[in-house]
């Protein structure tokens, strides 16, 4: 077959634009593998930014939560006299937000025995 | 985490070595440098989604070989009711060589070789570029356009005569 042909060979009228080959490669395994990688960082990242956000709404709330409102507002109670007391826990009762936190503040309250 | 790690390692080898023989012979069959290329792309796209079923290593070459061909053989027909027949394929396929931007016309023994070459029968052709460029054993070929190696070697020989038959006139 060689012999039939040889004047020609494997030599083809066919070419290609400059880089076409390294281009192409580029472009498949961006396409490919690249967007396997991408996907693969997306994940990971994923899963580090809602770990970071579970982490940030229940582990330093809950880490909080005993350790701010009681302590800082039992000692500011502790040196009321009883007519303070009792302005002090009108005024907050008379606010739809602060008695929210008053709410909250006799959990804290009961657990110190108050 | 190691198996994609390996899967991507497998693969881009796998484009390396063989993104230029399957675009020749993509550009072989389609002519068209701007078809061959996209072609290619979604022969070696279509590759890397299937790698996990490929069993046997020593196969890659035939399995690469086989998903291009089925490829080229859509885009020729694509939005054809009926295939075309050999005849309207070959003056397309003509047509194609005679307005290309990415084709040596100086040449003229090399273009009167690949317009005879374009002038056999899609299934001679394949075969015969498969045989006389790729080098590749009758089982190979056989297995890509999913016949038998008998019925490949009768039309590399059909496909030789016919060759020189045109390349004498």
């Amino acid at each position: 077959m060689e012999k039939e042909f040889n004047k020609v060979g494997r030599r083809m009228p066919y070419r290609v634009p400059e880089g076409f080959f390294e281009a192409q490669e580029k472009e498949i395994l961006a396409k490919s593998v690249g967007s396997k990688t991408r996907f693969h960082r997306w994940w990971v990242g994923g899963v580090a930014a809602a770990a970071c956000l579970m982490v940030g709404l229940f582990g330093l709330h809950s880490a909080d939560e005993p350790t701010f409102a009681p302590t800082a507002l039992y000692g500011y109670t502790e040196q009321m006299n009883d007519e303070e007391l009792t302005t002090w826990v009108e005024f907050y009762e008379a606010d739809i937000f602060l008695s929210d936190a008053t709410t909250n503040m006799d959990i804290t309250f009961n657990n110190y025995n108050l | 985490m190691q198996t994609l790690r390996k899967k991507m390692l497998n693969f881009t080898e796998l484009v390396k070595r063989y993104q230029e023989p399957l675009y020749w012979h993509l550009r072989r069959l389609v002519v068209s440098h701007e078809d061959a290329r996209d072609l290619l792309q979604e022969t070696l796209l279509q590759a890397w989604q299937k790698i996990d079923t490929l069993r046997e290593e020593g196969a890659v070459r035939g399995w690469l070989y086989k998903i291009a061909t089925h490829a080229a053989y859509r885009h020729l027909n694509r939005n054809r009711i009926h295939p075309l027949s050999t005849e309207e394929l070959s003056n397309m396929l003509l047509e194609r060589l005679q307005g290309s931007d990415y084709v040596d016309y100086e040449e003229e023994g090399l273009l009167r070789f690949q317009q005879a070459i374009l002038t056999l029968s899609e299934q001679q052709r394949t075969v015969f570029t498969l045989r006389y460029y790729d080098e590749m054993s009758y089982e190979e070929i056989a297995r890509v356009v999913d016949s038998s190696p008998e019925t490949c070697r009768v039309a590399y020989h059909n496909a030789t005569k016919r060759i020189q038959t045109l390349l004498k006139e």
